[in-house]
């Protein structure tokens, strides 16, 4: 099989197109980077102080003033909403740096190591893939205390498992390439072998694991937050808005359906990003 | 034989490390476990009396060992603050989340297999089309949320079903039905969505493969070719992921009870959870993850048994 050869122009080209051609990847990155946009803004600017109680605009429904309504403190849900999707994404990151780092450190080990260091391994890591993430996340926050910092953690180390094995299989396969087999006869050391070699060869995977992650992690802790075992208040998590909003889900509905309407678009986003980033990175596309 | 003693063996290296992880997230509690438990300001002799029966003062190596021993008897500890057998107060809230978690796999396979095949069957036509979008949203969709919809729309409006209560099975069968069927829907559409991708694509999959062409080319018709041969060859992935959403259904019955209000383990779990009685939640995480353990083990076992290619 001949290898073709690009200038990084051509590769730019190339990877522009792929991303314009593939409709559901195209949505996916500008619901991702509407998400993105929104938690940025709400660092600095949101329409209504979204902790500021007013009585007088108490349960009011959705108008132009407050595009989503107002809660039962008179608070802007549209406002609250901001900070929420700013807590979810916070929740995605954290917890899938934690995924990601630990993930990586342990399956390099246990694919690069000899067998009883990756039979022992792995054997962990199956124990600690059989805990349902929101359940390990329960026990997690019971024992150390109930907030989000926790949450995330948890649900930050319940998916560890997920990237180890993926990256153990990959670094498996690579070890039977020519280049490794090169490598190691040149006396190359082990750390640059990693560098140079295993990492540039995996990260398409792992992108793609790390944007179903992101809509993994936002929707446990949104679960998470639903139980009150998440986000405290007075912090607006999304989970934690449909919770206090079923107590008048007579009188304001829009209290219910805004917040989990917001959960499915930015869920949506990551996860159409994952499934069009597997697309593209498959070499059979 | 030998591999299915082989897939047994890992089994039990998993169950072990199960319970050495829910050990020891329950005993590295930073500081003294009793004065968690009982709060800052119990008093000296019963934080003492509670450690002597917690056995806190025995190195944690011992206290795992007699602990572990325990649970192959049966004996997951006691409650704090039931004063009860964990084992006991679990099985007596363990109907309404079996009932729920059975009814929802029901639901997902009922609406997924038929869905998939029809989706694979019309690749790239509109039906194709309008199932694979819907079971995107069902995917991006939390349970929880729909339960709240469903719930609003059902309970609220059009009071057909009822809401916070739940009947026994043995007590009335329709009664029971009613009470369960809106959380098992919300369950179950969920996890159908997920279902109905790897039917459509195990199915599209295997479509392509020769013996579907061979098929084809006898002149066998095409139902039988779709319901007896694609079908038994793409049941594997598909089982695989029925397997897996099973878990999945366990741990969102947790949250989906407190949703309808339905007395399960999930409400038992927050309510141990909020008065720190940590015996009983440690018990329900280990009870729903060695069941997540023993469903995987169970759908490989039929996999192994199923296709003789897997077992070398």
């Amino acid at each position: 099989m001949s290898q073709k050869y690009f200038s990084k122009a051509e590769v730019f080209r190339r990877t522009y197109n792929r991303i314009h051609h593939h409709k559901s990847l195209k949505i996916g990155l500008i619901l991702s980077i509407l998400v993105l946009s929104i938690t940025i803004t709400s660092l600095f600017f949101t329409p209504f102080d979204p902790y500021k109680m007013s009585l007088r605009d108490r349960f009011s429904s959705p108008t132009i003033t407050h595009i989503f309504g107002t809660d039962e403190y008179g608070r802007d849900l549209f406002s609250r909403c901001m900070i929420g999707t700013r807590i979810a994404l916070t929740v995605g990151t954290i917890s899938t740096s934690i995924a990601l780092t630990f993930g990586l450190i342990i399956g390099i080990l246990a694919g690069t190591g000899v067998n009883i260091v990756d039979e022992i391994l792995m054997r962990i890591m199956d124990g600690l893939f059989a805990f349902p993430a929101l359940i390990f996340a329960i026990a997690i926050v019971s024992v150390f205390g109930t907030n989000i910092y926790n949450a995330m953690i948890a649900i930050g180390i319940v998916r560890i498992p997920v990237f180890a094995r993926m990256v153990r299989n990959q670094v498996k396969t690579i070890n039977n390439r020519e280049f490794i087999t090169a490598a190691n006869s040149m006396g190359i050391s082990y750390f640059r072998k990693i560098f140079q070699y295993y990492l540039p060869n995996i990260w398409a995977p792992i992108s793609v694991l790390v944007s179903s992650n992101y809509a993994f992690a936002i929707l446990s802790e949104a679960g998470l937050s639903y139980i009150g075992l998440g986000t405290q208040p007075p912090d607006p998590s999304l989970g934690r808005l449909l919770m206090e909003s079923q107590k008048y889900m007579e009188k304001a509905p829009w209290l219910s359906i805004f917040p989990g309407l917001i959960i499915a678009v930015i869920v949506l986003g990551f996860s159409l990003l994952s499934d069009g980033l597997n697309d593209i990175s498959n070499p059979r596309y | 034989m030998s591999f299915i003693i082989r897939r047994l063996a890992t089994g039990m290296v998993t169950v072990l490390s199960v319970t050495l992880i829910s050990f020891f997230i329950f005993n590295i509690i930073p500081g003294d476990p009793a004065r968690i438990i009982l709060g800052y300001d119990a008093d000296d002799s019963a934080v003492n009396s509670l450690r002597e029966k917690l056995d806190l003062d025995s190195p944690l190596s011992i206290r795992y060992v007699n602990w572990f021993t325990g649970i192959l008897k049966g004996d997951f500890g006691e409650s704090i603050g039931y004063k009860k057998p964990v084992t006991e107060i679990i099985s007596e809230s363990l109907e309404p989340t079996v009932s729920i978690t059975f009814l929802s796999l029901i639901i997902s396979l009922v609406i997924s297999i038929p869905l998939g095949i029809k989706s694979a069957i019309k690749h790239n036509k509109n039906t194709d089309l309008i199932i694979t979008v819907s079971s995107q949203i069902g995917v991006v969709i939390p349970s929880f949320w729909l339960g709240i919809l469903l719930l609003m729309v059902f309970s609220q409006y059009l009071r057909i079903f009822p809401f916070g209560s739940y009947t026994n099975f043995g007590d009335n069968f329709f009664e029971w039905l009613k009470s369960i069927i809106l959380p098992s829907l919300s369950l179950g559409l969920i996890s159908s969505s997920v279902l109905t991708r790897v039917v459509r694509s195990s199915f599209l999959e295997n479509m392509k493969e020769d013996y579907v062409r061979t098929a084809k080319s006898k002149g066998l018709f095409r139902s039988k070719i779709i319901y007896k041969h694609i079908f038994k060859n793409s049941l594997i992935p598909i089982l695989t992921m029925a397997g897996l959403q099973l878990a999945s259904i366990i741990a969102g019955t947790i949250i989906i009870e407190n949703v309808f209000s339905i007395p399960g383990l999930g409400r038992l779990l927050l309510y141990s959870v909020q008065r720190r009685d940590l015996p009983v939640v440690q018990g329900i995480v280990l009870w729903i993850a060695l069941t997540t353990v023993i469903v995987n083990l169970i759908v490989d076992l039929i996999h192994l048994i199923a296709d003789p290619r897997l077992r070398r």
